[in-house]
């Protein structure tokens, strides 16, 4: 873990938005996997690329992650910056369950970034999206523009919100706290740009995809096991967990 | 002396602090190896997260990081830079439920910020589910009691006067008035001839040790309830009669076929969430896992195969599976172990295909509704599939028929030779601490007493209660005949909500002349403690010291501590030092048995003497790296948070050799082969010769071990019955409850069934089908409850996150059905579930619940068996905080689910839109036990929380 290139981020950070292409090359790989729903690590560079992948294959929907999200970042009632949509599937005769633990893509192409009109949102050279709560002026353009619906408004704090991958734990070295308690271990995180990185490897060999690949982004969590349309249903559905009734709000 | 931040003790060593920070970085601490990659369970517990240098000395650079540790907590408002502050890492014990994860809690300034996994308990590895990470809440619940309560109004009203803690503690221990009544207290009742009127009801008390040597030897009195007939007593009451003792271990990270029977075990299980992380591991390293239920549950829902059957009718699917095990050979070979029937078990293959002889898939498929060729299917799978692990649960046992349920459950796994197998289903492994207390007594010998108890707890007509019937023991309470105790206290205890008709337990609870005094330790206002006279508040789990042994998962003993992760809030007090104080203002015997000021120290000393009995015997504890641990115990055990007293996963068990030593002053019993010492067992030796042990009374107590072919093994060993070290799938522990059970059954077996009669009295597991179900109409369902993935049973819902998730619970009917019955309804409309359960002919106990009917809303959906409608079980309180209740305090106990409209949390409340609006009404939701009876089990007095017979119409 390299202190020199957070703290450089960190120093960056009053200029405002960070670069968009941080590695022209690689988001130009990256897109044409994507396209092709072939493997779609990304390039190797030369620092840090934190993602993830969740090996829906192993979830069982627990919420460990969501309520560790909830504690690690004192998230207010209302609201979640992680959360597992519980997919109800019912077709006449047949009745199936899947879950789809969701948070922040950070993606390669953040639209968040991209509407943010202050910098408030903004994406650091290790990929990692963060939200600066000073330069936030509460217009919530950055919770529209997110494909994902994994952004909300804070109405205490009139700031958005959103996962950060738990950063200040990433930055001593320490894996994000969904990470930490998942049960299922379906949760791994780590550097995209190593080839022989965990995440690299379950990306490749499991053939690991993200959610709406379509939609330009380039997300860089990762999904083993993706049944698109299910997650397209289900977030469609204003009531993601009917079975369990539970509020089912979505970031 | 005042438990307070003394109790707490002195932080770690620095050098402690180092080493145990170090550890505490957990599993995500990027080790040598690099990147975030190391970072699989197995992998933090092969050593140290953070890599010492060669020399064994902690990189300073690496361990800077580890003493801020997972612990760069930072305030809220800021969202992307490090504040950086210090967390101190406490390793400690989880009680949100009964599994005892090993946890690390975080404390900052003071006040707990986060719980992780302690990565190095064995059982859990460092992950923690839903349930405890929002431990926290617990603590910092805006509704906690945090000073002791009087009542100054009726009972229930909720009326009440904060006093002082010692003010409290006197009133206990010296009576006084309350609410202008004179009540008595505890020293009256002491030095009196009947201590046995103080009566203590836990629901969870992990501090057996002080609360027996308080209650039992101290006091004099064994007038003790609990809680477990609500839960899981038929099952723990099958395997004492089958396997000898409660609880097992099933081995499913090693299985190659998982099969769960009415068992939620990915959301809900007494070893969550380490049995469930198992059940992961084996099925993605190839497991079959196959879940029957009446209900997708999660569980099922993620399992390879879900087979729905009829409520109460897994009996009939297991009889079925025994007897295609015995009977059918699709392989050309038998399917059943002879080896393991002829060694270890009471009978014989040909007995045993003769009994499972009518039990044919086709016979089971017209019960259980699920295909024959299915049956047989699973059968084939299972007893082919080596090894196989059968989980069951409340689901299998919440009937009237689940004893006989478990026995054919471990019949299955026995005759299949699937039990103490690598992978396969175990007796209960576990460590074992010294107790500090017993030492105390020993040397107090004359101011011990032996208890005595009031016959309140074992219900009325149940057969076999080795673990009480609480749910009953109100009725007892009420007829007078049982006697009444004149102090009943309870701790960590909500019987009011978790048995059966609420509207009785508290009509009975708010009656003083039948409980005269009633107080209440708790850390919440719950449907029970506030029908209390006194509440004293009580210690959250993570301000408490105990002494914890989980059971093992990997088959080792090891002991884990809960320490105090903060000072307990206001004047909140640990149990255990609550019974210090009290015993002292008693004075006399009992406060000399008291020695200890406080909880820790009692804790700390017992630590001591495991060490020291350890060390004497030459066995040494081991460490986290696997090495005995040479320092300070006590020390090492406040750092780590776990101690090991073996290392090796204790597979055949049964089959280690009983030592010389053990064999001396043993006698062989001629009839069961089984090895006893009858002056262990306190049996003479005339009683021995003449009765024999099965004859002689709690001989098991002195069992040594069973002769197998001539050898003496450890075997079974027995807890509660005399049963032989075999395992006993043909029990006559079991048969001797025939008659009690054929009274119910007589009415209710058809004319082909008549042979029940016979099976009942043989002791094999058979077929006994739910009573009243064969009493019922085309138009009646059967009405189960569940627990989901985020609550447990009753205490949880004060946790905001938690109660965030799942806070309300429409009824699971089938839409076929609702379409039968209803017509056109939609999703959301609400219906009244209205209870028909017949009294039995043969049952003269009250049967039926005071409140008829609650309503819900509906949830139409297929992910139920079109015979059942389903509730989940932790809504629809009426008292424990705002969060439960969705108001501070509510009177409204009707069970009308939607007087709790207002919003019930305010913090970040989003604008109400029409999608949010119907989320955030009926924030309560609906408790389903006002209408379940409280009549017991016949054979365990398991709560039948699952056989309730309704009506469901539109409300």
């Amino acid at each position: 873990m390299s202190e020199s290139r957070s703290n450089e981020a960190a120093t960056k950070r009053g200029f405002g938005r960070r670069s968009l292409l941080r590695s022209g090359a690689a988001a130009a790989a990256v897109s044409a996997a994507a396209a092709t729903g072939c493997d779609s690590r990304p390039s190797t560079g030369t620092g840090q690329r934190w993602g993830m992948v969740i090996d829906l294959t192993k979830c069982f929907g627990c919420h460990a992650c969501s309520i560790a999200c909830k504690s690690e970042q004192q998230v207010p009632l209302g609201f979640f910056k992680s959360w597992v949509i519980t997919a109800e599937k019912q077709r006449p005769g047949i009745a199936a369950r899947e879950f789809i633990p969701v948070l922040c893509n950070h993606c390669e192409q953040p639209p968040c970034v991209a509407g943010c009109p202050t910098g408030a949102t903004w994406q650091r050279d290790d990929g990692i999206v963060v939200q600066d709560d000073d330069s936030c002026i509460g217009c919530k353009y950055c919770v529209q523009a997110c494909p994902y619906d994994v952004k909300y408004a804070d109405p205490l704090s009139k700031t958005a919100q959103k996962c950060d991958f738990c950063v200040h734990l990433v930055d001593q070295g320490f894996v994000p706290s969904c990470v930490n308690t998942c049960n299922a271990r379906a949760r791994v995180f780590g550097d995209l740009n190593d080839p022989q990185s965990e995440v690299s490897r379950l990306i490749t060999k499991r053939r690991a995809q993200p959610l709406r690949p379509n939609a330009g982004t380039e997300p860089r969590v990762f999904y083993i096991g993706l049944d698109p349309a299910t997650y397209e249903a289900a977030r469609r559905s204003t009531d993601s967990v009917p079975s369990v009734g539970t509020a089912g709000k979505r970031g | 002396m005042m438990p307070t931040n003394s109790a707490i003790g002195p932080r770690s060593s620095r050098r402690g602090m180092l080493r145990t920070l170090s550890a505490w970085a957990g599993l995500g601490a990027v080790g040598a190896a690099g990147g975030f990659d190391g970072l699989r369970p197995r992998a933090a517990l092969a050593g140290p997260v953070v890599a010492p240098s060669s020399d064994g000395v902690v990189d300073p650079a690496v361990s800077d990081l580890a003493r801020r540790g997972v612990h760069g907590y930072r305030g809220r408002s800021v969202n992307s830079s490090v504040a950086g502050d210090a967390r101190s890492g406490v390793p400690t014990s989880c009680l949100q439920c009964v599994a005892i994860c090993g946890l690390v809690g975080y404390e900052q300034d003071g006040r707990i910020v986060k719980i992780d996994g302690n990565p190095h308990a064995p059982n859990n590895r460092g992950m923690i589910c839903a349930k405890g990470q929002a431990g926290v809440n617990q603590v910092y619940d805006p509704d906690r009691i945090l000073h002791p309560l009087v009542r100054v109004g009726r009972r229930g009203e909720g009326k009440w006067k904060r006093i002082s803690m010692a003010e409290a503690l006197d009133l206990v221990a010296f009576g006084g008035e309350i609410a202008g009544q004179k009540v008595q207290g505890l020293k009256d009742i002491y030095e009196s001839d009947a201590p046995e009127e103080f009566m203590l009801h836990y629901g969870r008390s992990r501090i057996k040790g002080a609360l027996n040597h308080f209650c039992k030897t101290g006091f004099g009195t064994s007038t003790i309830g609990n809680h477990t007939s609500i839960c899981e007593t038929g099952k723990w009451v099958a395997q004492e009669l089958t396997i000898g003792k409660h609880y097992d271990i099933n081995d499913a990270a090693n299985s190659r076929y998982i099969l769960v029977m009415g068992a939620n075990v990915l959301e809900a299980h007494t070893s969550h969430s380490y049995l469930a992380q198992r059940v992961i591991d084996g099925h993605a390293n190839g497991a079959k896992l196959v879940t029957l239920d009446v209900r997708l549950s999660n569980t099922a829902a993620r399992s390879d195969e879900w087979i729905p059957v009829r409520a109460g009718t897994d009996l009939a699917f297991v009889l079925a599976m025994i007897h295609v095990a015995m009977h059918e050979q699709p392989h050309g070979a038998p399917l059943y172990s002879a080896d393991f029937i002829k060694r270890w078990t009471n009978t014989t293959v040909e007995d045993l295909k003769t009994h499972y002889a009518p039990y044919t898939p086709e016979w089971a498929s017209d019960e259980c509704g699920v295909a024959a060729e299915t049956i047989r299917r699973i059968a084939i799978e299972y007893a082919s599939t080596k090894p196989a692990t059968l989980i069951t649960y409340r689901g299998f046992v919440g009937h009237y028929n689940g004893t006989y349920a478990e026995v054919a459950a471990k019949t299955l796994e026995a005759v299949t030779g699937n039990l103490m197998i690598k992978g396969g289903t175990h007796r209960k492994v576990s460590g074992s601490w010294a107790d500090a207390y017993a030492e105390v007594a020993k040397k107090h010998k004359s101011a011990t007493r032996k208890a005595k108890k009031l016959a309140l707890l074992d219900g009325v007509d149940v057969h076999l209660p080795t673990h009480h019937v609480s749910q009953w023991m109100f009725e007892n309470l009420a007829s007078g005949e049982f006697g009444r105790p004149k102090l009943y206290m309870t701790y960590c205890w909500n019987g009011a909500y978790t048995c059966g008709d609420n509207a009785r337990t508290r009509e009975i609870l708010q009656d003083e002349s039948v409980v005269p005094f009633f107080v209440a330790v708790d850390v919440a206002m719950s449907e029970t403690t506030e029908l209390a006279d006194l509440i004293l508040p009580d210690a959250t789990f993570l301000e408490r010291w105990t002494t914890e042994a989980p059971q093992s998962y990997e088959l080792t003993k090891f002991l884990q501590l809960r320490q105090p992760v903060a000072a307990p809030l206001g004047e909140a007090m640990d149990m255990q030092d609550i019974f210090i104080q009290l015993a002292r203002r008693i004075g006399g015997g009992i406060a000399e048995l008291h020695s200890f000021d406080t909880a820790g120290e009692y804790v700390e000393a017992c630590a001591r003497l495991t060490a020291k009995k350890m060390d004497a015997s030459g066995k040494p504890l081991y460490g986290v790296d696997g090495k005995p641990v040479s320092g300070d115990i006590w020390q090492y055990l406040r750092e780590y948070g776990v101690l090991w007293q073996s290392l090796e996963s204790d597979y055949m068990a049964h089959e280690h050799r009983v030592s010389d030593s053990d064999l001396k002053s043993a006698l062989i019993d001629p009839t069961t082969k089984t090895v006893w010492n009858p002056a262990k067992a306190k049996v003479s030796p005339e009683d021995a010769r003449t009765k024999g042990y099965r004859g002689s009374k709690k001989a098991y107590k002195g069992y040594v071990g069973q002769v197998v072919e001539g050898v003496a093994y450890k075997g079974f060993k027995p807890d509660k019955f005399n049963k032989s070290g075999l395992v006993e799938i043909r029990s006559e522990f079991l048969a001797a409850g025939a008659d009690l059970v054929w009274r119910d059954l007589e009415a209710a077996v058809r004319e082909d069934e008549t042979f029940l009669a016979d099976h009942l009295r043989s002791g094999f597991a058979c077929w006994v089908p739910i009573p009243e179900h064969r009493m019922r109409s085309g138009n009646e369902l059967v009405l189960i409850s569940f627990k989901v993935n985020v609550q447990i049973h009753s205490r949880s819902q004060n946790c905001k996150w938690l109660q965030e998730i799942h806070h309300q619970n429409p009824l699971w009917l089938h839409p076929k059905t609702a379409q039968r019955l209803l017509g056109d309804i939609d999703e959301g409309d609400l219906v009244s579930v209205t209870q028909a359960m017949p009294t039995l002919p043969g049952d003269s106990r009250q049967s039926t619940a005071q409140a008829r009917t609650v309503t819900a809303r509906v949830h139409l959906t297929e992910a139920v068996h079109p015979d059942v409608v389903a509730l989940s079980f932790h809504c629809g309180h009426w008292a424990y905080g705002r969060y439960a209740s969705g108001s501070r305090m509510s009177a409204d106990l009707t069970g009308s689910q939607d007087g709790a409209e207002e919003a019930w949390w305010q913090e970040g409340q989003p604008a109400a839109t029409p999608e949010t609006a119907r989320d955030w009404s009926n924030a309560r939701g609906v408790h389903p036990n006002w209408i379940i009876p409280n009549t017991p089990a016949r054979v365990s007095g398991q709560f039948r929380s699952n056989d309730t017979l309704v009506e469901v119409a539109r409300a």
